[in-house]
């Protein structure tokens, strides 16, 4: 308590000081808790799109019930398949009819005969998808292979692209809070240095006369994970009512809150442990 | 108490700051350690707080040797000896009680015993009116005296006061060395180390006199047995 309150007289005799390091930490805080966010949705949406059935081939008339059960096996043995639905002329025809059902000069036109049979292979993996129509592809009975690659495709970059911009950008902030705790701490260090002399001379312990270096280290990148978060939550709140019609039934917002505690507890685990190495080595460097 | 055996002290540059030194101090004694500046006073204490090692030599505290001393217990050895340091180290920013209260929050008193604690030293140096104040507040020689308490707070068996007159007028340097006597009445060891020789004149302490780093004279011990 008396460390605490001695941490808390150190801040408040360098206020300048100490809200620069908390402006930083919070801003990389924000920055890690936007781009975690924006990885756990990308991750949420990719998901979405491996869940729905991805790969469809169209079958020629002359399509026996041995060949699809054929094409059907080696997709099987080939590849990890959540399902594989086979749709027949009068079920397309169903399918048509509900599609159009406010259309009647679409529906009178259409009979069952003029549609394509199909199959509707849902993957588990998205890589898998490919494989799986160059399988479709490669049969002669097949007319037509339709696969949502562009939305897959885009999908992944911007999931890699949100996973390594974050991890770099994070980390370039994470490293630029560390030297500023440690720049802002060595200072108040060497301002602090006859007083350290003398507890030194006095017989104090080490951990005496760091503790309370630590416990301000820790205090910034603490207080700054926090408002880093709470900011983020804010801003995702806010924006919440315009990315829900912007995704159009894709149903990832609003976020649950146990995911935000999730987010939280893991910064304040990151915000400790940066907090602790910056003033350890602040003081392991300045203390010497 | 302390022992110093043939101790030498060479610094880097060459500089010879003791050469073969021997006394040995034994408990409750009152010694003078005198000598010019640079005659190796200050390195003295400087060795005994394990600021500097020795180049040769064995010093021991209270049958501790110094060398044996692992760096994490330096701390503990510097708890057993009260320093009157040269130039004060007196925290500024602090109040009278709160330099006071620090050697003993190092030590991991509660509030109620370092209340009490403080109390005593305050009556003892003639500071009870002086609490609250702050060392820019306070003379030359009442900042002496708040050190003097600050190292006494511990209750050390040995208590070193390097030039404890230092900065002081001839009537409060009196006053000072009068309330070092009565410390070592109490039963402390006292080591005042000064060069003001006339000063201490006539106070029946053990006299060292240092020149150049090298034992000039020792009165002899006059160790309560």
């Amino acid at each position: 308590m008396k460390k605490l309150t001695l941490t808390l007289q150190h801040i408040r005799r360098a206020p300048y000081q100490s809200l620069a390091a908390i402006i930083m930490t919070t801003v990389t805080f924000l920055i890690v808790s936007i781009f975690t966010l924006a990885a756990i949705g990308t991750h949420t949406l990719l998901t979405y799109f491996e869940s729905r059935p991805q790969v469809t081939a169209f079958f020629l008339d002359s399509t026996t019930s041995d060949q699809l059960n054929s094409l059907q096996s080696e997709i099987e043995n080939s590849f990890s398949t959540d399902s594989i639905i086979y749709i027949g002329k009068e079920e397309a025809l169903t399918i048509y009819q509900d599609q159009n059902a406010d259309n009647p000069l679409l529906l009178e036109m259409v009979t069952a005969d003029i549609l394509p049979a199909s199959l509707e292979v849902s993957a588990k993996s998205v890589t898998d998808l490919e494989g799986i129509a160059q399988i479709m592809e490669g049969a002669e009975y097949v007319e037509e292979v339709i696969y949502q690659k562009d939305i897959i495709d885009t999908i992944k970059v911007w999931v890699n692209g949100v996973r390594w911009g974050g991890i770099a950008l994070s980390g370039l902030l994470l490293f630029a809070s560390l030297t500023t705790i440690i720049i802002i701490l060595g200072l108040k260090f060497t301002a602090r240095k006859l007083e350290i002399n003398t507890l030194s001379l006095l017989g104090a312990s080490p951990w005496y006369i760091r503790g309370p270096f630590v416990i301000e280290g820790v205090i910034y990148s603490v207080l700054g994970a926090f408002l880093g978060w709470g900011l983020s939550y804010l801003t995702l709140l806010y924006l919440t009512p315009n990315l829900v019609e912007f995704l159009q039934g894709i149903t990832i917002l609003p976020v649950p809150y146990w995911v935000m505690l999730v987010v939280l507890a893991g910064e304040l685990l990151l915000g400790l442990i940066l907090g602790s190495f910056a003033s350890l080595i602040a003081t392991r460097r300045y203390g010497r | 108490m302390l022992i110093f055996d043939k101790v030498t002290k060479t610094f880097g540059n060459g500089t010879k700051a003791l050469g073969d030194i021997s006394f040995e101090i034994g408990s409750g004694e009152l010694v003078v350690l005198s000598g010019p500046s640079g005659a190796g006073k200050t390195t003295i204490a400087k060795l005994l707080l394990k600021e500097i090692e020795p180049t040769l030599g064995i010093i021991k505290v209270d049958s501790d040797n110094l060398k044996k001393i692992s760096p994490k217990n330096i701390a503990l050895l510097r708890r057993k000896i009260g320093v009157v340091f040269q130039d004060f180290k007196i925290l500024m920013d602090r109040t009278v009680a709160e330099n006071i209260d620090l050697a003993l929050d190092i030590l991991g008193f509660d509030d109620k015993v370092i209340l009490k604690r403080r109390q005593e030293l305050l009556n003892l140096t003639g500071l009870t009116d002086k609490e609250n104040d702050f060392p820019i507040q306070l003379s030359g020689g009442q900042l002496q005296r708040v050190v003097i308490a600050r190292a006494l707070a511990t209750e050390p068996k040995l208590l070193f006061a390097d030039e404890p007159t230092g900065n002081l007028d001839p009537e409060t340097a009196k006053g000072v060395i009068k309330l070092l006597q009565e410390i070592n009445k109490q039963g402390t060891t006292v080591i005042i180390s000064t060069h003001e020789t006339d000063l201490v004149k006539g106070m029946g302490a053990r006299s060292i006199e240092l020149k150049d780093g090298k034992l000039l004279k020792d009165s002899g011990s006059k160790a309560k047995k």
